[in-house]
């Protein structure tokens, strides 16, 4: 009996070794594989022939005295922010009215926007195509064609990813007791006051986690510049694009990556240490 | 009352504009025409048989049905067996896991696309679907265990202990007391996965070859060309098959619990605002 344990005890301990086993080298892939391209980024590249040996800051210099890069690097950040905000306008009031709407309603509404997160971005790409393009509903409404613009890129990525934020928001609206609402309005507080006092601040980290997810979820967007925005916008991501797959020139690909990675990750730090202290100020 | 009115109607101003592309591409899909437009000038279904008919998209759409249900299986028992791994750890490994295992996270997917297509370049490994189900399960393992996380976080500890007690084995307790347990999050992580692999383009794009193409990256290297009614009767098909997907998931999982925390940061601040 004991020894039968023993041994299902062994071979369990043996299975969970194994499932870990495979976890961590999966990760040890999907995590040294990114270190690797900032060796790369480190590499000569010569467009003919063997590059020559030895490591080179030559890539990083062009990054950042090229012109053209450094105003690609301008625009994500610019394009990102926009998204940020437009994305946080639109989604906080929608999860305030999901908050004290019916249940139905809800979940109606939840379907409606979480369905397009998960369909592939070059079907919702197409969608905007026929939209915006020459002889789309737009054009022939007004006469515009929003194709090929900023303006194009700023919409895609908006809806692409407009659910992040509103189920980001969700999490902590959602998790606001309504008895703490109704004991303000006992005390005499106004509709607007309960709102700057109370739900605003307490939805902050909620607002937060989305705008850092969505900043950096649109500073990696590919498909969406690349399609909706055409040869006239031009940001890192499609830069770094260009110089993979276009190119072929992989130490510049991963030096714009590694440049990406770094403003990225300075911004989302900034704005979590920011809005991590302005959180302490407003009293809950 | 605050004016419930405005916010009911900028809420469904919002949801027509997320629905609108997708209904636009479906809707334009069912013509008759030989050329796209919208709305479509007459209806006809004949488009969906071409689309289904043309080799170049069927075998498309068969390597990303493939792909995404490896994917979705395999992500799916990894991060089950890496939570359960993880349960009799203490808090603080246990959280310290969860961070690690969602690092994938906060690399943006372009750049884990063109990592993978470098290692594999140097490492000389000939492009094929074994490559992009590495590359999915990057993409989709994180999401697989977060959902497997709070699956397993909400089951009742003392049920197995109760079993255990009883002289039941190890095996028996996980395959008759844990995996029922957690049934709901292994459906939702099935789902998710599933979905986050069938519409992957950068990933797929990136490590595309002749043979191993998945359905989203051949739409890829259609959108540059002029719209043609095949091109929207197959992202017809894929939005039918991703929505299906999408409300198996959310009747039986919460979507919701995947986006609480992101960093390993937020993860330990989130939680705090359940008790005001």
């Amino acid at each position: 009996m004991k020894g039968t344990a023993t041994h299902t005890g062994m071979k369990a301990t043996a299975t969970r070794a194994g499932i870990l086993g495979a976890a961590v080298l999966l990760y040890a892939i999907g995590l040294v594989a990114p270190l690797a391209v900032m060796v790369t980024s480190l590499r000569h590249y010569s467009a003919l022939g063997v590059p020559p040996p030895g490591l080179t800051v030559g890539n990083f210099i062009e990054v950042v005295t090229e012109p053209s890069y450094r105003g690609a690097f301008g625009a994500t950040v610019a394009m990102s922010s926009t998204v940020v905000v437009i994305s946080a306008l639109l989604a906080y009031p929608l999860c305030l009215y999901m908050r004290r709407t019916s249940r139905r309603v809800r979940s109606i509404l939840l379907i409606v926007v979480i369905a397009p997160l998960l369909v592939s971005v070059v079907v919702r790409t197409l969608g905007w195509q026929l939209l915006l393009g020459p002889a789309g509903i737009i054009d022939r409404a007004i006469g515009v064609t929003v194709l090929y613009t900023n303006a194009a890129v700023l919409i895609g990525l908006v809806h692409l990813f407009l659910a992040h934020m509103v189920l980001a928001l969700m999490s902590v609206l959602g998790g606001i007791k309504d008895d703490l609402l109704d004991a303000a309005r006992t005390l005499g507080a106004s509709e607007a006051r309960i709102f700057r006092r109370i739900v605003f601040p307490l939805s902050l980290p909620g607002l937060l986690a989305g705008s850092v997810v969505v900043f950096g979820a649109s500073t990696g967007a590919l498909i969406t510049p690349l399609f909706l925005g055409g040869a006239r916008v031009d940001l890192a991501s499609v830069e770094i694009y260009r110089a993979a797959l276009v190119l072929f020139n992989w130490p510049l690909a991963s030096a714009i990556a590694v440049c990406l990675l770094v403003v990225n990750y300075g911004i989302v730090q900034a704005a979590e240490r920011l809005l991590h202290r302005r959180a302490a100020w407003v009293p809950a | 009352m605050r004016p419930v009115g405005a916010l009911g109607v900028v809420s469904w101003v919002v949801a027509f504009f997320v629905a609108l592309p997708l209904v636009v591409v479906v809707a334009a899909a069912f013509t008759s025409a030989n050329y796209v437009a919208f709305p479509p000038v007459a209806f006809g279904t004949r488009w969906f048989g071409q689309a289904l008919a043309s080799p170049e998209f069927r075998e498309a759409l068969a390597l990303s049905l493939e792909l995404a249900v490896a994917t979705s299986l395999i992500a799916t028992i990894l991060a089950t067996g890496v939570v359960w791994c993880l349960r009799g750890a203490s808090p603080r490994t246990q959280r310290t896991g969860v961070a690690f295992f969602s690092l994938p996270l906060m690399v943006p997917v372009v750049l884990i696309a063109l990592s993978s297509l470098q290692l594999w370049a140097s490492l000389g490994a000939p492009r094929s679907m074994a490559l992009l189900l590495v590359g999915h399960l990057i993409l989709t393992t994180p999401f697989a265990l977060r959902i497997m996380n709070a699956a397993f976080s909400m089951l009742d500890p003392t049920l197995e202990m109760a079993a255990h007690t009883l002289g039941t084995t190890q095996w028996r307790t996980f395959l008759r007391i844990t995996l029922p347990g957690v049934k709901a999050g292994i459906t939702g992580s099935l789902a998710l996965t599933f979905l986050l692999s069938f519409d992957d383009v950068v990933v797929a794009v990136f490590l595309a070859a002749p043979g191993v193409r998945t359905l989203p990256a051949v739409i890829f290297n259609h959108l540059d060309q002029s719209l043609s009614p095949d091109l929207l009767a197959i992202s017809a098909v894929i939005i039918a098959i991703s929505v299906a997907v999408i409300l198996v998931a959310l009747r039986v999982a919460d979507i919701g619990m995947l986006y609480k925390p992101v960093g390993a940061r937020d993860a330990l601040r989130a939680p705090a605002l359940e008790t005001p």
